[in-house]
C-alpha cells in the first residue's frame, strides 16, 4: 500500500509540475485554449488519443464486456471510421479558419451569437454528465487501490483535476495527455501477457470464459438493434464532440492533423483490442463482481506486480484525467468566450475572461460531484453514462458542424434547430422512448430534419460567411 | 428508472439474480492426500431458493470428496463436464446465512491451480476483506502465490505456517507453486516490474531529448 501510495503521489507531483511549467509558457488566449495552434502531430495525436481513451475505455469497456459479452466490442469498429471521416471530410475545411472554440466556429459560420450561446449551453450540460462517469471511476480506483471509501476518492480526484486544469490550460492538457498516453500504452502492453500467463494462452482463456459465461460469445448478450444504434452514437460523438474538434485547431497544419489522426486510430484501436482481452481475463478470474466496472481495478491490484499494477491504475486515472481536463477546458471556454464575452460583456479583458473561464471550470467540475453524491445515476454502468454524453454531443453538434462545411445553403436558423432538436429529441427518447433503439437515432434524425427544413425556410446566408470554408 | 431499464435489458440475459453474496472465507490445509479446502460462503437473508456452485477444472488439479452443508448436510445435483464442476443446490429449506463447501484438491505438479467454488450470484460489495484466505502448510515447505498477487501475511507456530490474504472479490482459482531450495522463489514478477521502470526511464529520456520536435513537429 505504501509503494502504491508513493507511485500515485509521484505521478501527481509530475502532473502538477507539467501544469506549472505550462502556465509559464501560456502568454495569450490562443496559448491557453488551443496551445497556440502550433502543435505537431506527435503531441497532437497523443492528446486526441488520450482524450478518446478515458475511463470509458479502461473501466467502462471492460465493464460492459464483463457484463454483456463480446457483442459490445462491435460498437468500437466505428471509431476508426469516425477518425477517417474527421481527417478526410471535416478537418480540411473546418480548420481553414482557426477559432478558439467550437461555438466560435458556429458564430463565424452562421453569423449568429445565439448559435454560439446555444452551443455553449449544450456543452456545459453534456459535460456535467460525462464528468460524472469519470468521477465515479475515480472513486472506484481510490476504493481498490487505497482502501478508502469511494466517496472520499471521488472528492479527492475532483479537487486534483480542477487544480491543474485551472492553472495550465490547453498546454498543460496537451503535455499531460502525452505523458498519460505513454503510460496507457506501456501499461496495457504489459498487462495483457501477464493476464494470459494465468492461463494456457488465449484459447484457454476463451474456453474458460465460455464455460463460465456462455453468453459472452453470443449476440444475445446485447440486443442487435441497440448495438447498431449505439454505434451511431459513437460515430457521431467521435467526429463532432467539442473537445475533439478543438484539437484540430491546436495543430499547426493539415499534414500534422492527418498524421495525428493516423496515430490516434492506431493507438485507440490497439488499446481497445488489448482491453478486450483484459475484460475476458476478469470474467474468468473474478466471475462474481458486484459491478463490471470493478473488473479493471481489481485485475490491476490482484493480477499484476505492484509497480505495473499501480502504474496501470495510474494509467487509467491518467486516461480519466486527460478526458476530464479537456472537457473542463471546453466547458470553461464555453462559459468565458461563448457566453460571457459573446452575450454579456463584449469588451471583457483577457484577465476577466480567464477568471470567468476558471470559475466555469470550477463550477462544471463540482456539479457532477454533487450529482454523484446525491445519488443521480446510481447503479448505471460507467460506459452507458459515457455513451449518453456522446449521444447528446453527437446529435447536437454533428449536423451543424459537418453540414456547415459541406452545405453552402445552411443557415443559422437551421443550425439552431439542429442543435436544439437533436439534444431535446435525444433527451426525450432517453426518458420515454423504446429502450431498444438508442436515443441518438431520433436525436440525429431530428437534428438533420431541423437543419434542412429551417435552412431552406430561411434566407440564404451571405457568401462571406460560408466562403472561407469552401475555398480551394 | 428509465435509465435503469436500458441497463436491465443488458443484464437480464446474463444475470437473473440480485446481489446475494456477502463474503467468502476459504481455509486450505495441506494434508497427505492433497489440500483440504473448507469454503464458507455468507449469503444474504433474502435470496433465491437455489444456488449453482461452480469450479473450473485445471490440468494437474483434481477435486474430490465434495460435501455441502449448513448446520446439516445439503443435497446437490451435479451437472459437470471435463472443464467445469457445477453443483446445483436447493436452498428452499435452508434458513441459515452460511453455506459451507468441503472438498479436497489433489495435485500432481509443483506449480498448480487450487480451484475455488464461485456461484451464479453476484457479490453485493467490494469490501477489502470480501474474500479471505487462510493457507496452512508444514513449516518445512515454502509456497509462492502467483495469483492473486496481493500482499499476504505469514505466521509460523509449532510445525505449521499460515499464509493469510484478503481480496476485494472472490477469485475462481488460486495459482500457487511449491518452492524447493533448488528452484528458489520465482522472481519474474520483480524482473517485469524493473523492466517496465527501465523502459519508462528510457522513454522519458527520449521525450526530453526530442521534446521540441515532438511538440512542434
Amino acid at each position: 500500500m505504501n509503494i502504491q501510495f508513493a507511485i500515485f503521489i509521484g505521478y501527481f507531483i509530475l502532473i502538477f509540475l507539467i501544469g506549472w511549467l505550462s502556465l509559464r509558457l501560456t502568454k495569450s488566449d490562443k496559448d491557453y485554449w488551443i496551445a497556440g495552434g502550433k502543435l505537431g502531430w506527435a503531441i497532437g495525436g497523443a492528446t486526441m488519443a488520450a482524450t478518446h481513451t478515458s475511463a470509458g475505455t479502461f473501466i467502462g469497456t471492460i465493464g460492459v464486456i464483463y457484463t454483456v459479452g463480446w457483442s459490445f466490442g462491435w460498437v468500437l469498429i466505428v471509431i476508426p471510421l469516425a477518425y477517417w471521416f474527421t481527417a478526410a471530410i471535416l478537418a480540411p475545411r473546418f480548420t481553414k479558419v482557426k477559432e478558439l472554440t467550437l461555438p466560435a466556429f458556429l458564430q463565424r459560420r452562421y453569423n449568429s451569437k445565439t448559435a454560439r450561446g446555444i452551443g455553449a449551453v449544450i456543452i456545459l450540460i453534456a459535460t456535467v454528465i460525462y464528468i460524472q462517469a469519470q468521477i465515479v471511476a475515480g472513486g472506484l480506483i481510490a476504493n481498490v487501490v487505497f482502501g478508502i471509501d469511494a466517496t472520499t476518492g471521488m472528492i479527492v480526484f475532483t479537487l486534483i483535476l480542477l487544480a491543474y486544469t485551472m492553472v495550465g490550460g490547453m498546454l498543460a492538457v496537451a503535455y499531460t495527455d502525452f505523458l498519460q498516453l505513454i503510460i496507457m500504452i506501456v501499461g496495457t502492453l504489459v498487462s495483457v501477457p501477464l493476464a494470459l500467463n494465468h492461463f494456457n494462452g488465449l484459447s484457454d482463456l476463451l474456453d474458460k470464459v465460455e464455460i463460465i459465461k456462455p453468453l459472452t460469445f453470443d449476440w444475445a448478450g446485447f440486443p442487435t438493434v441497440l448495438l447498431i444504434t449505439m454505434s451511431l452514437a459513437f460515430f457521431l460523438g467521435s467526429v463532432a464532440t467539442p473537445e475533439k474538434v478543438v484539437r484540430l485547431y491546436a495543430m499547426r497544419n493539415m499534414k500534422s492533423i492527418r498524421r495525428a489522426i493516423l496515430l490516434t486510430i492506431i493507438v485507440v484501436t490497439g488499446i481497445n483490442l488489448l482491453v478486450f482481452i483484459l475484460g475476458l481475463a476478469s470474467m474468468a478470474l473474478f466471475p462474481n463482481l458486484p459491478t463490471g466496472d470493478l473488473a479493471m481495478p481489481i485485475l490491476a491490484k490482484s493480477m499484476l506486480p505492484t509497480f505495473i499494477g499501480t502504474l496501470m491504475l495510474a494509467a487509467v486515472t491518467s486516461a480519466m484525467m486527460s478526458t476530464v481536463d479537456s472537457l473542463l477546458l471546453v466547458a470553461g471556454s464555453a462559459l468565458s468566450e461563448d457566453i460571457y464575452q459573446n452575450l454579456v460583456n463584449k469588451k471583457a479583458s483577457h484577465s476577466k475572461r480567464l477568471s470567468v473561464a476558471r470559475i466555469g471550470i470550477l463550477v462544471v467540475g463540482i456539479l457532477p460531484l454533487i450529482s454523484v453524491l446525491a445519488g443521480f445515476g446510481e447503479g448505471e454502468l460507467i460506459q452507458f453514462i459515457v455513451v449518453l454524453f456522446t449521444a447528446i454531443m453527437g446529435a447536437g453538434f454533428f449536423t451543424p458542424v459537418v453540414g456547415g462545411i459541406l452545405w453552402k445553403r445552411a443557415t443559422k436558423q437551421g443550425a439552431i434547430a439542429a442543435m436544439i432538436g437533436g439534444v431535446v429529441a435525444t433527451a426525450l427518447w432517453k426518458a420515454f422512448g423504446d429502450p431498444l433503439i438508442y436515443p441518438v437515432v431520433p436525436g440525429f434524425a431530428a437534428s438533420i430534419l431541423g437543419f434542412i427544413i429551417f435552412s431552406l425556410l430561411s434566407k440564404p446566408p451571405k457568401e462571406e460567411y460560408w466562403k472561407p470554408y469552401f475555398e480551394k | 428508472m428509465r435509465l435503469l431499464l436500458l441497463h436491465s435489458i443488458c443484464l437480464l440475459v446474463t444475470f437473473s439474480v440480485e446481489a446475494q453474496l456477502e463474503g467468502v472465507q476459504v481455509q486450505v490445509v495441506e494434508t497427505e492426500n492433497g489440500f483440504s479446502v473448507t469454503e464458507e460462503i455468507r449469503v444474504h437473508e433474502e435470496r433465491p431458493t437455489a444456488i449453482e456452485l461452480k469450479a473450473l477444472v485445471f490440468d494437474g488439479s483434481e477435486i474430490i470428496g465434495i460435501s455441502i452443508f449448513g448446520v446439516n448436510e445439503l443435497n446437490y445435483v451435479t451437472a459437470s463436464d471435463e472443464d467445469i464442476i457445477v453443483l446445483k443446490v436447493d436452498l428452499k429449506d435452508f434458513k441459515e446465512d452460511l453455506l459451507h463447501i468441503r472438498y479436497t484438491v489433489r495435485i500432481d505438479q509443483e506449480a498448480f491451480y487450487l480451484p475455488v467454488f464461485f456461484t451464479n450470484w453476484t457479490a453485493n460489495s467490494s469490501a477489502k476483506d470480501f474474500f479471505n484466505l487462510q493457507f496452512e502448510h508444514p513449516k518445512d515447505r515454502e509456497y509462492f502465490i502467483h495469483f492473486p498477487t496481493v500482499n499476504s501475511n505469514k505466521t509460523t507456530s509449532n510445525d505449521v505456517s499460515i499464509i493469510n490474504l484478503e481480496l476485494l472479490a472472490l477469485p475462481s482459482t488460486l495459482r500457487m507453486e511449491r518452492i524447493n531450495s533448488e528452484s528458489g522463489t520465482p522472481n519474474y514478477i520483480v524482473m517485469v516490474d524493473w523492466g517496465v521502470a527501465i523502459v519508462f526511464l528510457i522513454v522519458g529520456y527520449l521525450i526530453w531529448h526530442y521534446r521540441k520536435k515532438l511538440i512542434y513537429g
